[in-house]
C-alpha cells in the first residue's frame, strides 16, 4: 500500500482514567497483535499537558506526537469533549486522529463528538473477545490502510509543488 | 427505551472518473459491501445531493449519506472545497467524510484532515488492494465505529437525534 511502510512504529496515545479499562484495553491490543508504543494519560488535562508537551512531557523522545489519540469521555478535571474541543482550537493539533474509546452509547455523546470534530467514535465492547477484534479493525484500519497526517508539518506546502511522501514512506534513493 | 433497527448506512461516492467508479463499485461489491451506494460525479453534485436540491429532491430516493468516499480531483468544485463547504453547516457534522485520492502529496493528507476530513485513503494500484481497503472500511466504519444521527426527515421511520447505528 501507498502510505506508511511502518505501521507497527505508529504511537498511540490513551486517555483514560479507569485502570481497569487501561488493563482491558492493553490486553485486547496484545491480543490483537497490535505492537505499538502505547502511551497512557489519566485526565483530560494530562492528556493536553502530553499534546503540548509541557511538564513533565516536555521530552518528545520519551513522550512523542501521537499518530492516534484514543479518547475517553468521562474523565476527571477535563472530560473528553472538553480535551476534543481544546485540540481542534490548536492548529498544531487539527490534523490529529482523535478516535473516540467510551462506554456510552448516547447517541447526544456521538453527535457532539462528532461536531466537536473526533474522527471516529468507539463504544466500549461488553466482552474482552469483542474487544480484541475491535483494536484488530482498528490497527487495521487506522494504522495499516488510512494515510497518516504529520502533525510537525505546516499545513500549507512551501511555494512550489511539494516533494514529500507520506509519514513512514521511504524516498527514493 | 430500545431504538428501533437502525436503516443500513448510506454511502455516497463523489468521484469524476468513470473508470474510478467502476473500481470502486467492483471492489465494494467484491468486499461483500451491500449498503446503499449512491454516486455524484463532481463536487457542485454533491453539495447539491447532501442539499437535496434539483434532482436530488427526493430524500426517499436520495437519502442523506452516513459515509461520504470523497475524490479530492474532481471539476467545477474539488474535494477540498466540498469539505470545507460541508463542515461549515452544523446539520452535516455527522456525515462522516473519508477522502479516497489518487494523491499521496502530504500536504493533501493535513489540508484534508485539517478541514475536517474523518480518513484518507489513498486509491490503491491494483484490483485486489482495492477490495482489501474496502473490506478493512467496511470492517471499521460500517462495523465498529458508531454512527452519529443523520436526519431523514421522510426515511424509514427514523426519529432523527433518538437512534444510531453501529
Amino acid at each position: 500500500m501507498a502510505n506508511m511502510t511502518l505501521p507497527e512504529q505508529a504511537v498511540i496515545l490513551l486517555a483514560e482514567d479507569l485502570a481497569n479499562d487501561v488493563v482491558l484495553i492493553r490486553r485486547a491490543l496484545d491480543k490483537a497483535g497490535v505492537k505499538n508504543p502505547l502511551l497512557v494519560v489519566r485526565d483530560g488535562e494530562e492528556c493536553l499537558a502530553y499534546l503540548r508537551g509541557v511538564g513533565k512531557y516536555s521530552d518528545r523522545r520519551e513522550y512523542p506526537l501521537p499518530d492516534i489519540l484514543l479518547l475517553d469521555l468521562k474523565m476527571p478535571k477535563m472530560d473528553g469533549f472538553e480535551v476534543l474541543g481544546a485540540i481542534r482550537k490548536e492548529k498544531a493539533f487539527s490534523t490529529l486522529r482523535v478516535i473516540v474509546l467510551t462506554s456510552s452509547e448516547e447517541i447526544r455523546d456521538v453527535n457532539r463528538a462528532y461536531e466537536l470534530g473526533a474522527n471516529s467514535f468507539l463504544v466500549k465492547p461488553l466482552e474482552f473477545e469483542n474487544y480484541a477484534a475491535m483494536m484488530r479493525t482498528l490497527s487495521a484500519f487506522w494504522l495499516r490502510c488510512s494515510a497518516a497526517p504529520k502533525l510537525d508539518l505546516p499545513l500549507e506546502a512551501p511555494g512550489t509543488a511539494p516533494t514529500s511522501t507520506l509519514q513512514g514512506s521511504q524516498p527514493t534513493p | 427505551m430500545i431504538p428501533p433497527v437502525p436503516p443500513e448506512a448510506v454511502i455516497l461516492l463523489a468521484e469524476d472518473l468513470p473508470n474510478d467508479v467502476f473500481l470502486i463499485r467492483r471492489a465494494v461489491a467484491n468486499a461483500g459491501i451491500d449498503n446503499p451506494f449512491f454516486v455524484v460525479t463532481n463536487g457542485e453534485e454533491c453539495i447539491a445531493y447532501l442539499h437535496g436540491k434539483g434532482q436530488y429532491a427526493n430524500r426517499d430516493e436520495f437519502p442523506l449519506p452516513d459515509l461520504l468516499l470523497l475524490d479530492l480531483k474532481m471539476p467545477k468544485m474539488d474535494g477540498f472545497e466540498v469539505l470545507r463547504a460541508i463542515r461549515s453547516e452544523r446539520r452535516f457534522a455527522s456525515v462522516r467524510i473519508i477522502v479516497l485520492t489518487s494523491s499521496q502529496d502530504i500536504f493533501d493528507v493535513n489540508k484534508a484532515y485539517d478541514l475536517g476530513a474523518n480518513s484518507f485513503l489513498v486509491k490503491p494500484h491494483d484490483f485486489e488492494n482495492f477490495t482489501t481497503m474496502m473490506r478493512t472500511l467496511a470492517a471499521f466504519w460500517l462495523q465498529q465505529s458508531t454512527r452519529a444521527s443523520v436526519t431523514r426527515p421522510r426515511g424509514k421511520g427514523q426519529d432523527p437525534g433518538e437512534t444510531a447505528g453501529t
